[in-house]
């Protein structure tokens, strides 16, 4: 060691390298730590979608008419639905029920008179209940409209800006990258301090000359550095595999990554100062990533939210790296874009970090 | 095995967890908590979605479908002067969506061929679906009016076990069982490595105690707290969000009970597996939390997944409880569901009891 180095680079550096031993010295944990991040995102990329693209639906046509004929077949034509004729309500009702079916289009008995069609839905799944609906309702009205030798007078002409088939795909991915992020990060580090308290280590660090801000960085920056490659990685794989654009800059990603993680760490060395046993930290680390989940706008749409809980987001720290994430992803822009997520991820960065400057010891 | 071992064990591991009793508050108020934020927070239906309009000439025709957009609780109408006015609002994100009634609208109406344009915000892609979709239906029944097709058909909108198609009734079954999934596990994952990482095990090898006697005392106690949650979970959901309750309860209880077992042996299979606290951590957190919230039914409907996800999501033992919850609560469960679904468990509750009793061997305990 040449005497240029200062004292504190010396000692983090012999800190640090006892932090990067003991995280990927275990060969299961080096595993653990690039492996299901990779994994999660493939699986979860394909698992979060509310899109109903192919629905079994089953029909009940007393009438059995031309015209209740041809709105069946338009139906099926759709290509949405597979369509299973029942005898009666009471054997489609079970189907229903048993969830073999998830709608079910009931046709009038004498439609040619009065011709009603109920559509029945299930609403244990709210969300495919409306979709459904929206696209049996659609196809009946034009079918009418066609039976009648009629073009539907008024046409909606929709686009979707930034994403235009629609694709949920595109709407979770990045939120599913920034969860991965904070699921990894944030319980490792309020694991790793209250980790050195239960088997006895920290009082052999407290009697060394390290400071508590250099105990700490020692702390966050093995962490963080993992935290990195997995972002990198895994965008990597939402670019290449699922083909989601990345219209932003790359700068402006690692620079909000970087941001994102000194929140979630800073939230999980508090966490870990508060705690006396890993059991305790793992269970208080799980109390608050939750919902710092549910709260980030990642599932969910924020502004759908009652007042008082869109309140509440302003403190989680994934509602600001989802909106910056999503934004790069799809829209584009660059660090000057998003200004605020970046200068609130830093207020709640600075805050935790400080608090537990004072708590760790 | 001996019951006084396994009563031993138990009490043991319940002084653990009363000498902490923050963490123990803690767990009882996750179901709580996490019912109240998915309870008040998630809102899946639209109403009075905020969606801008330009209506570019005056005449009748415009302003009659203008105001049939106007009339719709599901949307409430933000009037722009041009379209750059409504697109700068649409890109700041104040509205959702944006409607464009051109100018020659009434001409060509008049002539059967009309359009009017959407504008979405495709970022949220299925806020932006359940928007599109009102839109076009609105537009399809007015244009049903103007033909006055004769009889008039009536398109009727009728939604089993959750009428109002609210989807906090269809959520809140499916977050008792993600509560129930994720505390057993993450629980219980920590045990038996606590105890490897400490070295507690050597003093046990020296006694009587046999790997059945140990992991069943172990889990005893978290079972006792799992089932404690449920009774705090159901509570709530029938006195604070009054979701019905169509279904037996002894059918709930039963199935919350099998449910719990299989998730806390899923626990302690990581923990005899990871052997140390922190990498066991990392192992249920990836594998319970995420499967439990993604690939469960919980929100994202299994029927709309890929197959081959489809097929994966079977070994998430939460699908099988998520279904039971739901239908539970909203359906008033049939037989049949209940026996598949119960024997799934029960399935996995043998594989893993089975697995995690040959893994713990290495705890050098009698057999």
């Amino acid at each position: 060691m040449s005497a240029a180095h200062p004292v504190w680079l010396i000692r983090l550096r012999a800190l640090l390298k006892k932090e990067f031993l003991q995280l990927l010295r275990d060969p299961r944990m080096r595993f653990f730590m690039f492996l299901p991040p990779l994994v999660q995102l493939v699986i979860f990329g394909y698992a979060a979608t509310y899109d109903v693209r192919l629905a079994n639906i089953g029909v009940v046509d007393p009438a059995l008419t031309s015209a209740t004929r041809g709105i069946e077949s338009d139906i099926t034509a759709t290509g949405h639905f597979v369509v299973h004729p029942y005898a009666d309500m009471k054997s489609a009702t079970v189907a229903l029920n048993r969830s073999r079916v998830r709608a079910i289009v009931h046709f009038s008995p004498d439609f040619a008179r009065t011709p009603v069609i109920q559509i029945i839905t299930d609403g244990s799944d709210s969300n495919s209940a409306q979709m459904i609906f929206g696209q049996l309702a659609q196809t009946i009205r034009d079918s009418v409209f066609r039976s009648r030798h009629l073009t539907p007078p008024i046409e909606i002409q929709d686009r979707a800006w930034y994403n235009p088939n629609l694709e949920d795909r595109e709407y979770f991915i990045p939120g599913i990258i920034a969860n991965i992020m904070l699921i990894t990060t944030m319980i490792l580090t309020a694991m790793t301090v209250v980790r050195e308290r239960e088997l006895g280590t920290l009082e052999q660090i407290m009697v060394s000359p390290l400071s508590n801000l250099e105990f700490i960085i020692g702390k966050m920056i093995p962490v963080a550095v993992i935290g990195l490659i997995d972002v990198f990685f895994i965008t990597i794989i939402a670019i290449a595999w699922f083909h989601v654009p990345f219209r932003g800059s790359p700068f402006a990603l690692l620079a909000a990554s970087m941001l994102f993680l000194m929140s979630s760490l800073g939230m999980g060395l508090l966490m870990s100062a508060y705690s006396g046993t890993q059991q305790q930290a793992m269970i208080l680390a799980f109390f608050f990533v939750m919902p710092f989940v549910i709260l980030s706008g990642f599932a969910f749409p924020i502004r759908n939210m009652p007042h008082w809980v869109q309140l509440l987001t302003y403190v989680d720290p994934l509602r600001y790296y989802i909106v910056v994430v999503r934004d790069l992803f799809l829209k584009g822009g660059g660090i000057f874009d998003h200004l605020y997520e970046y200068g609130m991820m830093t207020l709640l960065g600075v805050l935790s970090l400080g608090l537990s400057l004072f708590r760790v010891r | 095995m001996k019951l006084q071992h396994v009563r031993a064990m138990a009490r043991k591991e319940w002084w653990h967890l009363l000498r902490d009793p923050q963490s123990l508050a803690l767990i009882l108020l996750m179901p709580m908590m996490l019912l109240f934020l998915f309870g008040y927070a998630i809102r899946l239906d639209i109403e009075h979605a905020p969606i801008g309009l330009v209506q570019q000439s005056n005449d009748a025709a415009s302003s009659d479908i203008a105001s049939r957009f106007e009339g719709t609780r599901a949307f409430s109408v933000h009037r722009y002067a041009n379209r750059r006015a409504m697109f700068a609002a649409l890109q700041h994100g104040d509205i959702w969506g944006g409607l464009v009634i051109p100018v020659h609208y009434a001409r060509d109406l008049a002539r059967g061929d009309a359009r009017i344009q959407l504008i979405l915000d495709g970022v949220d892609a299925n806020t932006a679906r359940l928007v599109r979709n009102y839109a076009i239906a609105l537009v399809d029944d007015y244009a049903l009016d103007l033909y006055g097709i004769n009889p008039p058909i009536r398109l009727e909108d009728r939604t089993w076990f959750n009428e109002t198609k609210e989807s906090k009734f269809a959520i809140i079954p499916g977050v008792i069982a993600l509560v129930m999934a994720v505390i057993g596990a993450l629980m219980t994952s920590l045990t038996v490595a606590r105890e490897m990482e400490q070295g507690n095990l050597v003093m046990l090898r020296t006694t009587h105690l046999t790997r059945a006697d140990f992991l069943i005392g172990k889990l005893t106690p978290y079972f006792v707290i799992g089932m404690a949650d449920l009774v705090v979970a159901v509570l709530a959901s029938q006195f604070v969000f009054d979701v019905p309750m169509r279904g037996s309860l002894v059918a709930l209880g039963l199935m919350s009970a099998l449910f719990i077992i299989v998730v806390t042996l899923q626990g302690a299979l990581i923990s005899v597996s990871a052997g140390n606290q922190m990498l066991a951590s990392q192992m249920s957190m990836i594998s319970t939390f995420l499967p439990a919230f993604l690939l469960s039914g919980f929100v994202f409907a299994i029927e709309n997944m890929p197959t081959v996800l489809q097929y994966i999501s079977l070994i998430v033992p939460a699908r099988y409880y998520v279904a039971l919850t739901k239908a539970i609560f909203l359906k008033g469960v049939s037989p049949l569901l209940l026996w598949t679904q119960g024997a799934a468990l029960l399935l996995m509750l043998v594989v893993l009891a089975a697995i995690t009793l040959r893994r713990s061997r290495k705890l050098g305990l009698l057999s």
